[in-house]
């Protein structure tokens, strides 16, 4: 089944343990500069948004990657990188209108989600399930019953009445 | 390596900075943060500074495991001698700044003399620079902390810092970091004021490599999936600390109206209140428990200011000790105490004892500038903050803290002070719980509940769970009781929380995340496994144990050097002469019993291997590796 | 693992809570704002957060007359 990861702003509540599992999970350690996914903070209003590569259909890194080495994986529906032919220009750093292209300063390499390959480990990490990773058909279903849960109580109230 | 960091001297009077590995045998004996850092105050503080002098030393350091996939691994440790009391000063706190330090390279500074001006450290990738930090000087807590990302041009930047109360040397003056993560009680901050250091900035991008991570990773989802399953860290992330006020002013055991009364009756400050002004709650790094709620002000002259919190602490402080009946008051007081970055329970606790000293007459409205000072008097109370904070009128003198504001005010005025020390007691009233009570009295940084507090004794466990818990990692088969208001056996849990808070604190991990509100979670066995799995270094539980009582009797040694006796493991006389009012029948009418607490004291200091006069004895010195000490390996 | 975390698996004892008179556990209704306590009778004001049952305060009015009563119970 197809999925995506959803993020949920609003139940976020700016840990970061998205970023540190995710870094273990990839390079052996934690360092944020390495994670393929980042927690963007307005501290002084207590915001706070994961972001992290969209997984685009039409992907600008794909379209501007001279090498060929993004192509669209249509069994993970994800955005694939495959480092054998990535010469590391960081053309699709640029392209990104994300920020879902990232350097990694150790290994010397361009870096992006690869949803661990099905099982996304960030996902598995977040407590409040600010991050999901749901069935792409059924996205909207699940966001119109949750927000359906509390208008339906108002209507079941408006009825009663 | 998770181990390959860094210590840092900086000497601010020289400007000379000085950099060096931490031996991994230093690891061996303290692990590293407030472990650490009391090893360092004992080796470079001289005995006898003036707290506020460039004399004294000032560490700031990440824990052990901060930054690993261990347990809400956040915490940063400050460490001095204590301006408030004059013994060791040691403060913690969550947010982000210890990891952010760790990426940076460094887990341990040593801030040492005084600068000529207004600066502040700029730590990036293995680098530290002073800066001229006279624009900041000035600046609340949160604006401080923006003014510097501006001005390094990085919103990633982490910084802690001081207020306005730390710069004016309010001697409860808090290290701040973010919003509201507060290295508090010790006064930390007021010492960063007479450095002329206002802030510490810190940004990195070096890796905290793990030494299995693998299995460190899935021994942190387990570890997390047990804590959240747990019915404590449901309710913590809902309502915060603020829920413990349900059980204990209820029940009566808090103090109310400085120490007159143990229960808020008709008590309308309770946690749910918050729903009307939350806007959520956010978590410190890598934790799932994000217990601290971001609220809005919503009426009054501070609408629209937003803030975080309010703890459990600031209900005390603004609500029950003052005899103040709202919760705005509660949240207006906590972000003022945040923005001018003192301590949230001094700064209540004192206000509420200049409150009893003007019902009594010792104060009068000449002290207070006509400010009537009156119990309930939610205005006055708020007043008196920013008045201690800017240190005017009587706040000037409050700001000295309980036993230099006693001595100025004269007459009776110790008689009502509520503390141990020299540092105030916190909201709760522990005449019906002498488990507590022990806590308090001899906790090394003053009376205080995050030394040593057994929080858990309130809940009735049945002795066959209190055995499981206090019966390891070392032997004991003395007695255990579940009932509060009992003596028996309470001397081992004071001892044996002290232990595990020690390892917790040399750790970076949150308390939360460990056997202190809950039995439930992390002790000795798991923190073994965390230390493994992410550095590879490996401890017995027994093992972690000895680090912690060798780090805590370094504190005690801290202590004695500073002149600390017998009679400072004490309480105030209205402990043993006063009964408790009100309350449910289990707390109504208790004092604490003179003969029966000083057993107590004496069967505490006979577990610690201390003798009667709470000195370690030369044999217990030897056996945890400190006859030698100061030994001035770092 | 402790005594205590083998018996605190998920979802046990989010519903109930522990009467702060005389430590009884007890469930109240789901959603009830007030419950009295089977085995003192000592009336306690509910919160709920979900499933998630939470003593909020007494009830003051009648804490008085609630203190009277159990302790004539003794």
């Amino acid at each position: 089944m197809e999925k995506i990861l959803v993020v949920n702003h609003e139940k976020c509540t700016g840990c970061r343990l998205c970023e540190m599992a995710c870094a273990v999970k990839h390079v052996g350690a934690n360092n944020p500069a390495r994670s393929r996914i980042h927690v963007v903070k307005w501290p002084r209003e207590g915001f706070e948004l994961p972001m992290l590569c969209q997984q685009c259909e039409k992907a600008p890194c794909i379209a501007v990657c001279p090498k060929n080495a993004l192509s669209r994986d249509s069994a993970l529906n994800r955005v694939n990188l495959n480092y054998d032919l990535c010469i590391g220009c960081k053309m699709c750093v640029i392209a990104c209108p994300f920020g879902g292209m990232g350097v990694d300063i150790v290994a010397r390499q361009v870096i992006k989600c690869d949803q661990c390959d099905g099982d996304p480990t960030c996902v598995r990490f977040c407590n409040p399930g600010a991050l999901q990773f749901v069935p792409a058909s059924s996205v909207n279903l699940i966001k119109k019953r949750t927000v359906g849960v509390k208008l339906a109580e108002v209507m079941r109230k408006a009825v009663a009445a | 390596m998770a181990l390959n960091r860094k210590i840092a001297y900086v000497n601010l009077t020289t400007g000379e900075i000085k950099t060096a590995p931490i031996p991994v045998e230093m690891r061996q004996l303290y692990l590293g943060g407030r472990g650490l850092d009391m090893y360092l105050l004992y080796n470079h503080l001289k005995p006898g500074v003036d707290a506020l002098s460039p004399d004294n030393v000032l560490t700031v350091s990440a824990g052990l495991l901060v930054g690993t996939p261990a347990s809400a691994s956040a915490r940063t440790h400050v460490g001095a001698k204590s301006p408030l009391t004059g013994f060791v000063g040691s403060s913690n706190m969550g947010g982000f700044f210890a990891p952010e330090l760790r990426f940076a390279g460094f887990d341990h500074l040593v801030v040492k003399g005084k600068a000529p001006s207004p600066v502040y450290l700029w730590v990036h990738d293995g680098e530290i620079e002073i800066r001229d930090g006279s624009k900041l000087w000035g600046e609340d807590v949160p604006t401080t902390q923006d003014l510097i990302r501006e001005e390094l041009g990085d919103p990633e930047i982490k910084a802690l810092c001081i207020g306005i109360g730390g710069e004016n040397l309010v001697r409860y003056a808090n290290v701040m970091t973010g919003i509201k993560n507060a290295a508090g009680r010790s006064g930390t901050g007021a010492v960063m004021g007479s450095k002329n250091l206002k802030a510490i900035a810190a940004r990195g991008t070096q890796d905290i490599a793990i030494r299995f991570p693998k299995e460190a990773l899935e021994y942190n989802a387990k570890l997390l999936e047990h804590i959240g399953s747990t019915k404590f860290a449901q309710i913590m992330q809902k309502w915060g600390t603020m829920f413990i006020y349900g059980v204990t002013n209820t029940t009566g055991l808090v103090r109310n109206r400085n120490f007159q009364s143990n229960q808020q009756v008709g008590g309308n400050i309770e946690c749910e209140h918050i729903e009307e002004h939350a806007l959520g709650t956010e978590g410190c790094y890598g934790c799932i428990i994000h217990c601290r709620h971001k609220y809005m002000i919503r009426k009054g002259p501070y609408a629209g200011t937003y803030a975080e919190g309010p703890e459990y602490t600031s209900q005390g402080a603004f609500g029950m000790e003052v005899g103040c009946n709202n919760f705005e008051t509660v949240l207006i007081g906590n972000h003022l105490v945040n923005k001018y970055g003192i301590d949230t329970l001094e700064t209540g606790s004192i206000i509420a004892w200049a409150m009893e000293l003007y019902e009594k007459g010792i104060l009068t409205d000449k002290d207070t500038d006509g400010l009537k000072l009156e119990f309930g008097n939610d205005e006055a109370m708020l007043e008196m903050i920013k008045r201690i904070a800017e240190r005017k009128g009587l706040g000037d003198i409050l700001a000295e803290g309980p036993l230099r504001a006693a001595k100025k005010i004269g007459k009776d005025a110790l008689k009502y002070c509520i503390q141990v020390k020299g540092m105030s007691n916190l909201h709760s009233d522990e005449r019906p719980t002498p488990s507590l009570a022990l806590g308090i009295a001899t906790g090394s940084r003053g009376s205080d509940h995050l030394r040593s507090r057994p929080a858990i004794d309130l809940y009735h466990l049945p002795e066959k769970v209190l055995r499981s818990i206090y019966g390891g990692p070392k032997p004991y088969d003395g007695p255990l009781s579940s009932d509060y208001t009992s003596y028996e056996g309470k001397p081992r849990m004071v001892q044996w929380h002290e232990m595990l808070y020690e390892a917790i604190d040399c750790t970076g991990v949150c308390k939360f995340h460990s056997v202190f509100l809950s039995p439930n979670l992390i002790a000795f066995d798991e923190l073994s496994k965390l230390i493994y799995h992410n550095t590879g270094l490996e401890f017995t539980p027994e093992e972690i144990w000895d680090i912690a009582d060798r780090a805590y009797t370094v504190e005690r040694l801290f202590n004695l050097r500073e002149g600390l006796t017998r009679a400072d493991d004490w309480l105030v006389d209205r402990y043993f002469d006063e009964p408790t009012p009100v309350g449910l029948p289990i707390v109504r009418g208790k004092t604490l019993d003179r003969a029966k607490f000083k057993q107590m004291v004496d069967e505490y200091y006979s577990l610690h291997g201390w003798d009667e006069t709470g000195v370690p004895k030369p044999e217990t010195l030897k056996k945890i590796g400190l006859d030698q000490e100061p030994s001035h390996m770092l | 693992m402790t005594e205590t975390q083998a018996s605190s698996k998920k979802g046990e004892r989010i519903g109930e809570v522990r009467c702060q008179n005389c430590f009884e556990r007890f469930s109240p209704a789901l959603g009830a704002d007030k419950a009295l306590c089977p085995a003192c009778g000592f009336e306690w004001l509910i919160s709920w957060s979900g499933t998630l049952a939470k003593i909020r305060k007494p009830v003051w009015e009648s804490w008085e007359r609630q203190l009277a009563q159990v302790s004539k119970k003794g």
